[in-house]
């Protein structure tokens, strides 16, 4: 086809008559909004012919739509969310980018893209053991080009701080918050510093960006073959629930997926860890889930997964020990009543100072672990989802609680009335602990906390307090009884973060398919695709660029 | 056959009913349906719940939605006797007033809604309880309970064993609430340390009272160390030590949590805890978080000042990347 006919004309008649809908089925936290269907001979009738497509507004996309629209090409950024920002602007928004950056040079820090590859590589990490060095060494070359790349799109760095996880020397620049207060998300994280610099350029230059509508499926020539020539959309309400309005939108040059990873669809997630069943719920889900909607829809269209043992590696980012009393509750993310998302918050959630003024139990009222483990301890995080001894429920460990008295309360500090708890499943207060066991309504906690073996865990607990020694789990001099009244059940079950493994790329973000082969007109970046467990923004940029970039230039090509 | 030709046999059902277990006494709220599976609207017809010694309970239809007809939302306290019963809702239309002039013609209908009702659960709550304690000695204990039903349990005794069962005390409940509850009614109780050291453990029991309605008993344990009477002071000192090899200082940790054996004090703002402890062989251990110092052993046969140097982890800067 298409050498008798300008190319356009043919591409367009031949999707009339037999592209296919790659679906994005069973989606979403619980909920499949989805109704598009596989189907060979349906025809696809474009509403917007765009030449870069670029799904999802955080790091990833960004980076990859101001690098194309850099090339002088028409790009569309598509977001399922009300705002813009993805998961990045939640973020601390430090970012790997180093190699002898500017700011690198100017602290004086002596640095390269080997010492990069070389850090990002070793075998002695379970972070970096299983990466795929092609993927490691093409992010070690362009970090520096990266950096200067935001750097002219906006945004002001902090000076250079200390190194951090593997890197040997000083590389993860922080930018500075972003001074309009109503447009920054989370005050105590940066991310806004990241991205609204971002927003604004890539707004100035041209991008257009289209909010609230859901990515349904990559459009591809066949089932599994041929180009990518664009993708359909739904439009969805600040509930992420569809309006019934769609959109299907032809990528004249390429379609760029950085949706963010899988980490909040249950069925995903499980593919790599069994465990992670639907209690564990996920850092900023209340803001902009991570779906897999780029990953399910590109392997519907043949794409391959890559570097799954990185989500395995049962280390860094993938979950966090928690805050309290909250559903989305990652340890280092609190939303303020006045965020835009606060609708779906719903709480602020309680910080704990000291984890001796809490036991943590298990939805059978047993503790499990001792309670000062650190946030990222995966020996805290492999018995939390030890089996709880129930036939009904054999993976996932189910929620765990902490239970707390007014002592801790008070030493603590804690307010425990919303906004900071929510009352609505994760926060629950009684006057003796066989009541606040009965409190406990959860649609996770699949049957009854036993009020007797609650009464009897704190007791055992209050005794080794007098004794000085916990003898079930070591936990360091037991400090605190937990005996006067009211007690409070809050909510602190893992809470899923990191996505390490996706769709498999080449050196060029183009995604490739179960034979190795490069699926033409489609790219991935960030916490979509595969290869590199890294930590964060770094990779998203770096590889959102080069997508961004390849895609303008060589996209019609494939 | 047209639907007037036939008689109309309703469904009935219980909407928002309670479990088949619940408390003796306790308010049940709930609606009843007939559905007519001809679509009737059968409003304006009354139902009755009926115990066995009578009816209990009228209540007319007042929603319908095509032929689902409801009750508006009925309130019923169980019988206060705990065991087994059987109400009856029933349907009987020819009693009713007629809704429409000609109506087709309704079946009677029954509903058979067994259930048990339950001694109310109570449960116990010791707090304030001193440790350690010393041995002989008095102290003041306070001892709560609370019905799941919030019953009144005014001037209700709560009973306090030692281990081997033996009621040691008895206190009433006053008249004030615990502050901030709805029903946890409490009292002081008067104790004496036994003369052992070690650690005890004892329990407070509230008997099945003489109530309205029948309660279940509850028992709750608690526990205490107790030691011989303190004989000398230990002034803990925690510092940490700032600076290179050019200078060094130390700075006060206040708010640690300083552990002689069953002893424990926190250090003020001058990082200084004083206890009041008996002379032995112990192990001093400090707890703050973001700082670590390592326990170390420590006789005690006079007053004593000892210096522990705590490190601070840093972990506002480790948190950098934690947090992230």
């Amino acid at each position: 086809m298409g050498e008798k006919t300008p190319k356009a004309q043919s591409r367009r008649e031949f999707v009339k008559s037999s592209a296919v809908v790659g679906t994005a089925a069973a989606v979403g936290v619980g909920e499949n909004p989805f109704s598009i269907t596989t189907d060979q001979s349906q025809a696809i009738e474009w509403d917007r012919q765009v030449d870069v497509v670029v799904i999802g507004a955080g790091a990833g996309g960004f980076a990859a739509a101001i690098a194309a629209r850099d090339q002088s090409v028409s790009v569309m950024l598509v977001e399922q969310n009300f705002d813009i920002g993805g998961r990045a602007i939640l973020s601390g928004a430090a970012c790997y980018l180093g190699g002898g950056t500017w700011l690198q040079k100017e602290a004086g820090v002596e640095d390269s893209p080997d010492a990069i590859f070389y850090d990002w590589t070793m075998q002695d990490d379970p972070r970096n053991r299983y990466n795929d060095r092609e993927i490691v060494r093409t992010y070690a070359d362009n970090c520096v080009a990266t950096f200067d790349f935001l750097t002219e799109n906006g945004v002001d760095w902090l000076p250079l701080g200390s190194a951090s996880r593997l890197d040997s020397v000083p590389r993860r620049p922080s930018p500075r918050q972003w001074p309009i207060a109503s447009e920054v998300i989370v005050p105590t994280q940066r991310g806004s510093g990241l991205m609204r610099p971002l927003e604004r350029s890539a707004r100035a230059k041209g991008v257009e960006i289209l909010l609230s509508h859901r990515m349904t499926s990559f459009v591809r020539e066949g089932p599994t073959s041929g180009r990518v020539l664009g993708v359909t959309a739904m439009e969805v309400d600040e509930w992420y629930e569809p309006t019934g309005r769609t959109v299907a939108i032809e990528a004249r040059n390429g379609v760029i997926f950085a949706t963010g990873g899988h980490s909040s669809n249950v069925n995903f997630r499980r593919m790599f860890d069994p465990r992670l069943t639907e209690e564990y719920q996920v850092h900023g889900d209340g803001w902009t889930p991570q779906n897999a909607d780029g990953e399910l829809a590109a392997m519907a269209i043949g794409a391959s997964l890559w570097g799954t043992a990185n989500q395995t590696n049962e280390s860094d980012g993938q979950l966090s020990k928690g805050r309290l009393a909250t559903r989305s509750n990652y340890h280092g993310l609190a939303f303020t009543p006045d965020a835009p998302n606060f609708f779906r918050e719903k709480a602020t959630g309680l910080r704990v100072r000291d984890w001796q003024d809490l036991i943590l139990v298990k939805e059978n009222g047993l503790r499990f672990y001792d309670e000062t483990a650190g946030i990222r301890d995966y020996q805290y995080f492999f018995a939390a989802m030890q089996w709880t001894g129930d036939p009904n429920k054999l993976n996932g460990g189910g929620p765990i609680w902490a239970i707390f008295d007014a002592d801790g309360v008070e030493r603590e500090g804690w307010d425990v009335e919303p906004p900071y708890v929510d009352p609505d499943g994760y926060f629950f207060k009684a006057d003796t602990l066989e009541q606040l066991a009965s409190s406990i309504k959860s649609k996770y906690q699949w049957r009854p906390m036993p009020g007797d073996v609650l009464r009897e865990t704190v007791e055992r607990y209050n005794s080794f307090v007098d004794s000085g020694v916990d003898e079930d789990f070591q936990k360091p001099r037991p400090l605190y009884k937990i005996q006067r009244p009211p007690f409070y059940a809050a909510w602190d079950t893992p809470c899923v973060h990191d996505t390490y493994a996706g769709i498999r790329m080449n050196t060029r973000a183009q995604v490739l398919d179960t034979q190795g082969e490069v699926i033409p007109g489609l790219y991935v970046a960030g916490e979509s695709s595969g290869g590199f467990g890294q930590h964060g923004l770094g990779r998203a940029f770096v590889y959102g660029r080069i997508a961004g970039m390849d895609a303008a230039k060589n996209g019609r090509e494939g | 056959m047209t639907d007037r030709d036939t008689v109309h046999e309703p469904q009935l059902e219980i909407r928002r009913w309670f479990a088949s277990e619940v408390a003796a006494g306790a308010e049940l709220t709930f609606q009843i349906r007939v559905t007519c599976p001809f679509g009737c609207d059968l409003r304006g017809t009354e139902v009755l719940v009926a115990a066995p010694e009578g009816p209990v309970l009228t209540s007319e239809l007042v929603s319908c939605d095509q032929g689902i007809n409801e009750t508006g939302e009925v309130t019923l306290r169980a019988p206060s006797e705990v065991g087994d019963h059987e109400w009856s809702v029933l349907f009987r239309p020819q009693e009713s007033k007629p809704q429409a002039s000609e109506p087709p013609p309704h079946a009677e209908a029954s509903l058979a809604v067994p259930f048990r009702t339950e001694a109310h659960r109570t449960s116990l709550v010791i707090w304030d309880v001193p440790s350690p304690a010393v041995m002989g000695e008095p102290f003041m204990v306070k001892v709560g309970a609370k019905c799941a039903e919030e019953c009144d349990l005014r001037g209700r005794k709560i009973e306090v064993y030692d281990g081997s069962g033996d009621r040691l005390t008895t206190a009433e409940f006053g008249d004030t609430l615990w502050p901030g509850s709805d029903a946890l009614y409490w009292a002081e109780a008067e104790l004496v340390a036994p003369p052992g050291e070690g650690v005890v453990s004892w329990s407070a029991g509230f008997p099945a009272a003489d109530l309205e309605f029948p309660h279940r008993e509850a028992s709750a344990g608690f526990g205490f160390a107790t030691t011989k009477p303190p004989q000398h002071h230990l002034t803990v000192e925690v510092v940490e030590i700032v600076g290179g090899a050019k200078g060094r200082a130390t700075v006060p940790v206040p708010n640690a949590e300083v552990s002689l054996g069953v002893y424990r004090a926190s250090t003020d703002e001058s990082g200084r805890a004083i206890l009041a402890v008996t002379k032995g062989s112990y192990e001093l251990s400090i707890w703050k978080v973001g700082y670590e110092a390592p326990a170390r052993a420590l006789e005690v046969s006079k007053d004593l000042a000892v210096r522990v140097e705590a490190a601070d982890l840093h972990l506002s800067e480790r948190s950098s990347w934690e947090d992230d």
